[in-house]
């Protein structure tokens, strides 16, 4: 099991001053999982992604990659790792050839074969002898995702990878990393403050806030998790018969929608709706609809990230 | 290590802003060759007389000091041998006073148009080549690669040398052709007469002394390059670096000056920067010696590395 593990991160710290911007954060990461790193601006996702690459020193705690200590190994954990911090960064008078040329000089071992493979890859054949600044911004991404993937990493980490994607290049994207990790077993890190984007990428979400950890859930336990307790809404004939059996059933659960003359909302666990409709039923209560009004995963998330104000 | 320096020449060499320095300095040397040869008085048809009448006055004079009859300071008595030696030279080698030739071309234009311009466009690419990477946001896939901080860096200066050799070639061949098609390439035996420091009239070929001055050049640019280094990794803004280190190049001396009633004032870099005086002219503040500047620089040269290596190495690179 151990040597099914990328990467673990264990009580990672970053301190600057008296702050404490990454709070003692500790998760695995496996093989073949393409993992999700969720929270609202200024969470300490690009913090953490900078300390997991060298970039900047880390005040406390490990980062291993494979099994190699970043900090005591760097070269060594470093062949294992591709990454794009916050932007793919890109030399502009240089062509897209070049500067995957000048990529493939700094990792041991990269052929030139392997540039068109991954030129290929990333659907640039047609402009990749163009200079850089002659790119759009979605060529640029793709240009930074075939650096990334140059030196064929088994841990891929990629910060807010879909900033300036259009529709198509986010889904194009979101295939390619499924696809690696799928197939070439990759361990894939992607940040973002995005949960829409999340759901559709990932296996599993870690969610920091103010950096701290809140939870590392599998994307479905996250969504149950917040439909556990759903709230459904009844629309009735005679509201106030209704309200009279609902009360009399579910004591503390009844959600009057004062505003709505037949609309009655109940805070309950999913199993016991049949219950309730079956009461109102009995009691001569007409009933026109029943709705789950399910907790979106994005109210989930900001339950648990807080209010949004930055920290 | 090879394959670090291959990639900062490309990036030195792909871009424009190097090939706009390198026509710079050609433009320069053509512009001063045409200059200098539209502006050059045809030698007049009796210039051996002329000379050969100077020459016996400045004999005269020298005479006269030698017996005491008048007094003159020894650095104006070097200066009158030394135009005896040239005026007998250019009788001997049938040369006619201030006529050029490729190689006396050459040497002028390190001395008198290009030689700190050389540094510096060197200094230009010094400031940016590690400043620049910040900058752009680039210097985040030169650290997640599995290099050390210390490789990185080192390929940075080694091809910013290189760059340096690269322009004094360029500088070397473009006055030695552009010279040679203008005055020809005669007389490539032609000596420099030269005070040395201790008040002596000496000489020296032309070649060898062409090849002398850029030798002490490469030192003050070397210098150089390391100052621009080292406030590229304090500051990590090419602006700065470049003007610091350019500013330093013109102000260098100006402060030896002002600062010339302390006795500490030959510790500063610049007064020791140009070894040249130890072989012509004589130093700058009495009492230094070749020995003495080159301990200083090497001091120098040690802390300021040192200094951009360990900025370079422990410092965090975040946000951009
Ligand atoms: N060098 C620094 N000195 C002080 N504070 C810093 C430094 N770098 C980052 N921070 C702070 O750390 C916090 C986390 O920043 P970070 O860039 O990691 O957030 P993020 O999760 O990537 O946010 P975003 O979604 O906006 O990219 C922020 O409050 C930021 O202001
Ligand atoms: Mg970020």
């Amino acid at each position: 099991m151990a040597d099914q593990i990328a990467v673990q991160i264990r009580n990672l710290t970053k301190r600057v001053g008296n702050k404490t911007i990454v709070d003692g954060l500790s998760f695995d990461i496996p093989k073949g999982e393409v993992f999700g790193f969720l929270g609202p601006n200024g969470a300490g996702k690009t913090t953490t992604i900078r300390m997991m690459v060298g970039l900047i020193s880390i005040s406390e705690g490990q980062v291993l990659v494979q099994g190699i200590d970043v900090e005591k190994n760097f070269s060594q954990a470093m062949q294992h790792v591709g990454c794009i911090v916050e932007n793919p960064e890109l030399y502009k008078f240089l062509s897209g050839y070049q500067n995957l040329k000048h990529m493939a000089r700094m990792s041991p071992g990269t052929m030139d074969a392997r540039i068109d493979e991954v030129v290929k890859l990333v659907g640039l054949q047609n402009r990749i002898h163009d200079k850089v600044k002659t790119y759009s911004l979605g060529m640029r991404q793709r240009l930074g995702l075939a650096q990334a993937l140059l030196h064929q990493p088994s841990v891929l980490i990629l910060d807010e990878p879909t900033n300036g994607l259009d529709p198509a290049g986010i889904r194009e994207l979101r295939d390619n990393l499924r696809r690696l990790a799928r197939e070439e077993g990759m361990a894939v890190i992607v940040s973002s403050h995005l949960l829409s984007e999340m759901e559709l990428m990932c296996d599993r979400i870690a969610v920091i806030a103010q950096g701290k950890l809140v939870s590392v859930q599998t994307l479905s336990d996250l969504m149950s998790g917040g439909e556990r307790h759903v709230i459904t809404s009844f629309e009735v004939g005679d509201k106030a018969l209704a309200l009279s059996i609902l009360n009399r059933l579910f004591k503390d659960h009844v959600v009057d929608d004062d505003n709505h003359p037949h609309l009655i909302s109940l805070k309950i666990d999913k199993e016991r709706i049949p219950d309730a409709i079956q009461a109102l039923v009995e009691g001569g209560v007409r009933v026109y609809g029943v709705s789950a009004v399910t907790k979106t995963l994005e109210e989930t998330f900001l339950e648990m990230t807080g209010d949004g104000i930055i920290a | 290590m090879l394959n670090l320096i291959a990639n900062e020449n490309m990036k030195i060499y792909r871009r424009m802003r190097t090939w706009i320095l390198v026509i710079l300095i050609v433009a320069i040397v053509l512009l001063t060759g045409i200059l200098m040869k539209t502006h050059e008085a045809p030698p007049s048809s009796n210039w051996r007389t002329a000379l050969q009448a100077q020459t016996t006055q400045l004999q005269q004079e020298l005479t006269q000091v030698q017996g005491k009859h008048v007094f003159m300071p020894a650095r104006a008595t070097a200066g009158m041998e030394i135009q005896i030696k040239k005026n007998q030279y250019e009788i001997s080698h049938n040369i006619a006073p201030a006529q050029y030739t490729a190689w006396s071309f050459t040497s002028t234009i390190e001395q008198r148009a290009i030689g700190v311009l050389l540094t510096v466009f060197v200094a230009i690419v010094a400031g940016d080549i590690v400043a620049g990477e910040f900058s752009s946001g680039t210097i985040k896939l030169l650290l997640t690669r599995p290099q050390t901080r210390a490789r990185i860096l080192l390929s940075k200066y080694v091809a910013t040398l290189i760059f340096a050799v690269f322009m004094m070639a360029v500088t070397i061949v473009a006055s030695l052709v552009i010279g040679g098609v203008l005055y020809g390439f005669a007389n490539a035996s032609q000596t420099y007469v030269y005070m040395d420091a201790s008040g002596h009239v000496q000489q020296m070929g032309m070649i060898p002394y062409i090849f002398t001055n850029y030798a002490f050049n490469s030192v003050s640019m070397l210098m150089t390059v390391t100052i621009a280094f080292m406030i590229s990794t304090i500051f990590r803004s090419s602006a700065i670096a470049i003007a610091i280190s350019i500013l330093s190049l013109f102000i260098g001396n100006t402060l030896v000056a002002v600062l010339s009633s302390y006795s500490w004032d030959k510790y500063i870099l610049f007064a020791n920067t140009d070894l040249s005086q130890y072989v012509f002219n004589g130093p700058l503040i009495s009492g230094m010696t070749m020995t003495f500047s080159i301990i200083v620089l090497v001091v120098y040269f040690i802390v300021m590395n040192g200094l951009s290596w360990f900025l370079f190495k422990k410092r965090d690179v975040a946000l951009t």
